[in-house]
């Protein structure tokens, strides 16, 4: 028996050293993994892409309501002026008091800065600071997404030292009331928890430390059932052992899980305040904080945007407990609890807020940085989307569309819109359906259709590059004319209208828009001189060497047709279209900048002539739409765009600041029944109208020379004559012949002895 | 359950006891806790670096700006541009002047600086292409021609002495 006891004793003890044994070498394991996991850059941090900010000065054309939509957009709230805060503005007949909130720009930081602002009618006309005039100041910028995993987690880092007070606390008070004290464990709510579990017969309590949800979801997230609990066990005592109390409270602070945005998990209070409150932690109030506190035990479960009633009970037992622990007083509580929970539905969807826009964005970086680089540095990535052209565009497409639709009868139209800056050809707003928020089919990238006439411009320009044979006032022939086809079918061009106008002037014959000159022209100046100047727009692809080119029968995205205007919009210098301007690290050392540059300039001269050709089709051509919407007195260049069958409806144009580029048609390429005219331009000119455009320059171009014409023989001509329009030529290329309506050489002759 | 919990992580406490590593308890900051600029309240710019204000003094000539009118704005971005420039951040300097094009874009100023910038950076097809561009802007006079005679000594560096000789003559008014 006792030879059998012994026997027993020494392989339970063998067998005890061995499970020894086997622990301390799991612990190792564990420790190990702790140390890799934690020391470094312990979460992939999504690159963060912003738009544009907004640079205020004296004398920039902003009116006080464009002001305040920009704040709201970016989540400023308006509040009595003896409540100013960051992140607040107050209202005051025509100025505008707002403390903005710092910002690290990509050439440096930006301080807090308090700002009084005096308006004009549509204009800012002062800005001060603690009663010193101010000549120039940023607002932050919109963070407009994130480059996250697939399926992956998105956060805004914070540090605990900035975060406000009553959240670390707060937290402790609901979640881990002894975190302070315990080891990584707590014994005493693991016992006070199985108690009141045992009580109720299930599960109603849980005694986990915020170590231990830390450490559960920092490590263990795929890994269920009881060594999972062991695990966790283990880890967070080592935890405890290797960091100290408040770097672990961080760690928490930012791995939380806070619900669901469609794919990207949100994580963090960083990114939480942002998600449902639209606003920086710094600036979360009481109820709010205790909102997001409260959603720690189930963040679907108490979801604020979708069971409000659930999140404000649980929010308010959350400031019960935390006013009977002395974390907040009695009239706290009671404004607090009084309030609705009041989420933002603007950040409901954000990264999908622009999606079109961002998607470029994406696209761009992978040219210089692989996916792993953009999901996981944390990189800071400076966009040049404007938030208000972006809004004029979702509008004017969404209502440019029903308004079409209304009108004519149709249904189901598409529209993509892009809008560029002249100055630097930084991509200001891009669109790319009717449901602008919703990411899926790019049409602005992705839709490429026959860009029909708005080629035309570049046939054109072509022509006016021979200045010595062609003039904006050379005649062209506007006749029929049939050409055999290398594949032995015959193409015969037709005009919109069916008929011909025998001999036009070559200007004319673009602001008209019509087919037949223009065939004939391009044959003359050669189809090689057109894929030439096409190529010196910036057109980087091969190019279809068919006569039908001149028709615009080459399938172009509205991004690439924009950046063939591109040119033409800068007086000839061909940009590069981007929507990056600069990548920094997290730290804010900068990456990488994307200067201005410019492509060899075309001649400036022959673009002056053809932008003037391109005005006369806003005027008195099939471009004069737009001023039922714009301005009549701003002087615009523009051209509209049909391909076969009215299929696709184009319109492209610009003023002095902005290139606006509009498609219009079927997702399944059926007929539109809209030409150019009908579809596109009035969804262009109600876009340019809110955004803003602003004219060309009358200023006259050196080495032009601007002539009055006959306008019957299209001759230089004089007051003797009934009409006559002036028209620029460069200098030396006016035609010696005169109209037959001026005074003849010899009255000249005779008029200088009179 | 709980208790099987408590003694495990008793046991895992006295081991891990052991596995500390020698230098003690640390967060390991990716960098030096302080560096960290995320949301962190910012430091002040240094003078002229971020809102230049209406009295900073443009550095530019006083002659050739008697031919145009720049907005204040632009001027104190300029003067910035310059400031940064002299302290040899070609970098800063260049995002400061764009930053002053994006406010006013048909000045010949900042346009016709960038250009000098990126003659200094030894980036010739941009500096001349830039210098180009101002010209566009600019009325004859002063600007225009400083920018001839940029374009001049681009030329030049290439190589290229008869267009050298023609820009010389633009810059004279040619």
């Amino acid at each position: 028996m006792s030879k059998i006891a012994s026997l027993t004793l020494k392989l339970a003890v063998v067998l005890a050293c061995i499970a020894a044994l086997a622990l301390i070498a799991y612990t190792l394991v564990l420790d190990q993994q702790i140390r890799s996991r934690f020391a470094g850059a312990r979460w992939a941090l999504p690159a963060q892409i912003y738009a544009a900010p907004l640079e205020l000065y004296p004398g920039l054309a902003l009116s006080k309501y464009q002001l305040i939509e920009e704040l709201e957009r970016l989540g400023y709230r308006r509040h009595p002026r003896a409540e100013l805060a960051q992140g607040r503005y107050a209202q005051q007949r025509d100025r505008i008091e707002l403390q903005t909130r710092p910002f690290s720009f990509s050439d440096g930081p930006q301080p807090s800065r308090t700002l009084s602002l005096d308006f004009g009618p549509n204009q800012l006309k002062q800005i001060s600071e603690g009663g010193q005039p101010v000549s120039l100041v940023r607002l932050d910028p919109l963070l407009i997404g994130s480059i996250y995993p697939r399926h992956g987690e998105d956060r805004v880092l914070v540090n605990l030292a900035e975060v406000p007070a009553l959240l670390p606390h707060g937290l402790i008070q609901t979640e881990d009331q002894r975190f302070y004290k315990h080891f990584g464990l707590d014994p005493r709510a693991i016992l006070r928890a199985a108690v009141v579990n045992i009580r109720a017969g299930r599960v109603v309590q849980g005694g986990s430390t915020l170590t231990q949800q830390l450490v559960k979801n920092f490590f263990l997230h795929n890994q269920r059932n009881f060594s999972r609990k062991f695990s966790e066990a283990i880890l967070s005592v080592l935890l405890e052992v290797h960091y100290e109390k408040d770097a672990i409270l961080e760690a928490y602070l930012n791995e939380v899980y806070l619900g669901q945005d469609g794919q990207r998990a949100i994580h963090g209070f960083g990114l939480g305040s942002e998600f449902y409150f639209h606003k920086p932690l710094a600036e979360l109030g009481v109820a709010e904080i205790a909102t997001l506190v409260g959603m720690v035990k189930g963040p679907s479960y108490y979801n604020p945007r979708r069971h409000p009633e659930r999140a404000r009970e649980r929010r308010n037992l959350v400031l019960a407990q935390w006013h009977d622990a002395g974390l907040i007083d009695e009239e706290t509580l009671t404004a607090a609890q009084a309030r609705d929970v009041h989420t933002s539905q603007q950040t409901l969807n954000a990264n999908r807020r622009y999606p079109a826009f961002v998607q470029q964005v994406h696209r761009e970086l992978a040219r210089d940085y692989p996916d792993d680089v953009l999901t996981a540095e944390g990189l800071r990535i400076y966009t040049s989307l404007a938030p208000h052209v972006q809004a004029a565009a979702e509008t004017a497409v969404i209502e440019g569309l029903d308004s079409i639709e209304a009108s004519r009868g149709l249904s189901s139209l598409q529209a993509a819109a892009v809008v560029a800056s002249v100055t630097d050809g930084s991509i200001l707003a891009l669109v790319g359906g009717r449901k602008p928020g919703e990411a899926g089919f790019n049409r602005a990238l992705d839709a490429r259709r026959p860009i029909g006439s708005t080629i035309k411009p570049v046939v054109y320009l072509a022509a006016l590059q021979q200045s010595q044979r062609y003039q904006l006032t050379s005649l062209l022939k506007d006749e029929p004319l049939r050409l055999d086809m290398p594949n032995g079918s015959v193409w015969e061009p037709e005009n919109y209208d069916k008929e011909s106008h025998g001999e036009i002037p070559l200007f004319q014959a673009l602001s008209q828009s019509y087919n037949l000159a223009t065939v004939n022209l391009g044959l003359e100046v050669g189809l090689d001189q057109v894929i030439k100047t096409l190529h010196g727009l910036g057109v980087e692809d091969q190019v279809p060497a068919l006569p039908s080119l001149l028709l615009g029968a080459w399938d172009r995205s509205p991004l690439q047709l924009t950046q063939i205007y591109a040119a033409l919009a800068s007086g000839g210098f061909a940009q590069k279209l981007i929507s990056i301007r600069s990548v920094q690290t997290r730290e804010g050392q900068l990456v990488k900048r994307y200067p201005l540059e410019l492509a060899d300039p075309l001649p400036a001269d022959a673009v002056a002539l053809l932008n003037w050709a391109m005005q006369q089709a806003t005027q008195n051509g099939t471009g004069r739409g737009i001023y039922r919407q714009i301005d009549p007195t701003l002087r615009i260049a523009g051209k509209t765009g049909t391909s076969d069958d009215l299929r696709d409806s184009w319109f492209a144009g610009f003023g002095s600041n902005y290139l606006g580029v509009v498609w219009v048609g079927h997702d399944n390429n059926d007929v539109t029944q809209l030409t150019g005219a009908s579809g596109a331009l009035p969804v262009w000119a109600r876009m340019m109208r809110m955004a803003g455009l602003q004219g060309l320059s009358a200023r006259p171009q050196s080495g032009l020379e601007w002539v009055p014409v006959d306008t019957e023989s299209w001759l230089p001509g004089d007051e003797a004559c009934r009409s006559v329009l002036r028209v620029p030529y460069i200098a030396g290329t006016v035609p010696d012949q005169q109209a037959p309506c001026a005074r003849s050489g010899w009255n000249k002759f005779l008029d200088l002895w009179r | 359950m709980s208790f099987q919990r408590l003694l495990i992580a008793c046991f895992a406490l006295f081991l891990s006891a052991c596995a500390v590593s020698p230098e003690g308890p640390v967060w390991p900051y990716p960098e030096a806790p302080g560096d960290d600029s995320w949301g962190r309240q910012p430091a002040p710019p240094a003078p002229g670096q971020d809102s230049p204000s209406d009295g900073d003094q443009p550095a530019t000539s006083s002659d050739e700006d008697a031919a145009v009118s720049h907005h204040p704005t632009v001027l104190a971005l300029v003067s910035q541009a310059e400031e940064e420039r002299a302290a040899g951040d070609l970098e800063r300097a260049s995002g400061t002047l764009e930053r002053a094009i994006r406010i006013v874009s048909d000045d010949p100023l900042p346009w016709l600086r960038l250009a000098e910038i990126r003659f200094e950076q030894g980036n010739m097809v941009q500096s001349e292409n830039l210098a180009r561009r101002s010209i566009s802007f600019a009325a004859p006079g002063p600007l225009t021609r400083q920018a001839w005679l940029l374009i001049a000594d681009i030329k030049r560096l290439q190589g290229d002495d008869s267009a050298a000789r023609q820009a010389e003559d633009k810059a004279r008014g040619g």
